[in-house]
């Protein structure tokens, strides 16, 4: 009886193992896109009224996190006149959807009470706006912190998210050869 | 009598020299790109912008039409070009050497950085601030201090400085919050005091407010910086951004709250 418990213990343990593996297998031949540059644009919250120093600080630490998290590709600012006609240009529009302002007093006071929450959807496109990626993340900040600490939990999955799904071209970012003259 | 003809000659090709207009090309600096309201019926296939180029100390408002309209333009504020200011056109060349001229829809003299009005003061005076995030060349929450000073608005700190054009600030907006007194690894290992101290020490906090900037680089890219301020001090801030030529999507009178 003793045996046969620690037998069949054993083999549910293998199996839980075997799956998992082949879970992380296929996650891992998930093919990424080609980008060889994002371009980020200013966080929009049309449906919310989200103070501007949260819609700058989402947009800044956005920005942050995608050139440290890297993958070597250019990431390029609203309105940025050097990443008009580059090839394979992924364009990032961020819309806040749900803002929760909590309070650090009540963080500090409470430790349970006070998070701070925001949800933006977030769109990957190419040139042409045709949407490569569209995620819903969250970023919160729940003991530490102030309340803008949220904005940098959300840009480090979103940047996280970016490089999970697209992978850098080995050459720099080609443009066409066409400039305005202002 | 040749040597007095001789004279007249010398006189009459000396005379226009005093009868041109002293027209050369001068520094402008775009500082507004606006999409123009045209009358109904106008050209339906190029869009057209409103550019305000300031050239010394008078802004002259041109009406552009790009040849492709790809919308560069609207991202043009802070370039400087030399341009030749006629009686009705304003007169640039661009990468290619191609001349335009440009019709001036209006123009107006604005006070010059020599001559501040006598209502707004430079803020000379330096404002403890905090850094929260964006400032170029500083690291997100660095402490120092902010003056507004020669058009610039400049942060300095012990490991540097740095300095954003007013002309270029897209939008000024100010808000209040407040923050903990004791702050830093300090306030974090507080919280964990013996006997309740730890939250007693969070419930001392201090007000600021804080000033929220976004505003254009030289290639149009948009960029945003937060500072927080002692309170009752970003009004003031912004009142002399906006006098400088710093634009704001909220007047002065309207307070914004947050907490």
């Amino acid at each position: 009886m003793k045996h046969l418990f620690r037998n069949a213990t054993a083999l549910c343990l293998f199996t839980a193992m075997l799956c998992a593996a082949s879970l992380l297998h296929a996650q891992g031949n998930t093919p990424k896109i080609k980008a060889s540059a994002i371009k980020v644009e200013m966080i929009q919250s049309d449906e919310i009224h989200l103070p501007a120093e949260f819609q700058v600080a989402l947009y800044e630490n956005l920005i942050q996190q995608l050139e440290q998290k890297g993958n070597s590709w250019r990431v390029y600012r609203d309105g940025d006149r050097d990443s008009a006609n580059i090839v394979d240009l992924v364009d990032l529009r961020s819309t806040v959807r749900v803002f929760k302002q909590g309070s650090e007093k009540a963080r500090d006071v409470t430790t349970v009470a006070g998070a701070t929450s925001i949800t933006v959807h977030c769109q990957f496109t190419d040139n042409h706006g045709k949407v490569l990626l569209e995620r819903d993340i969250n970023g919160k900040v729940r003991f530490f912190g102030g309340n803008l600490k949220a904005t940098y939990d959300f840009a480090k999955k979103a940047a996280t998210v970016a490089q999970q799904n697209f992978s850098a071209t080995e050459q720099a970012p080609e443009k066409l050869a066409f400039q305005s003259p202002i | 009598m040749l040597k007095a003809m001789g004279l007249v000659l010398i006189f009459l090709s000396a005379l226009p020299t005093f009868c041109q207009s002293t027209s050369a090309y001068q520094v402008g600096t775009i500082t507004a790109v606006t999409p123009h309201q045209g009358a109904a019926g106008s050209d339906p296939f190029g869009a057209s912008y409103d550019v305000s180029v300031k050239v010394g100390d008078t802004v002259y408002v041109v009406l552009y039409t790009p040849p492709v309209d790809v919308g560069t333009v609207k991202y043009a504020a802070g370039r400087d070009l030399l341009v030749l200011v006629g009686e009705k056109t304003l007169t640039f060349h661009d990468q290619l050497g191609t001349g335009s001229e440009l019709p001036i829809l209006s123009h107006m003299t604005v006070a010059t950085q020599s001559n501040p009005t006598p209502e707004s003061p430079q803020l000379q005076t330096p404002i403890k601030s905090l850094a929260l995030v964006g400032l170029p060349g500083v690291k997100d929450n660095t402490e120092g201090t902010l003056t507004v000073e020669g058009g610039k608005l400049h942060f300095s700190c012990s490991k540097g400085a740095s300095d954003i054009a007013v002309v270029v600030m897209d939008d000024v907006v100010t808000g209040d919050d407040s923050q903990r007194v004791i702050r830093g690894t300090l306030g974090t290992i507080s919280r964990f005091g013996p006997y309740g101290s730890g939250t007693f020490l969070s419930l001392l906090r201090s007000k600021v407010d804080t000033l929220t900037i976004q505003y254009r680089d030289a290639n149009g890219g948009l960029h945003g910086v937060v500072f927080t301020v002692p309170a009752g001090t970003a009004e003031s801030v912004k009142k002399e951004l906006i006098a400088q030529g710093a634009h704001t999507s909220i007047p002065i009178q309207t307070e914004t709250s947050a907490d």
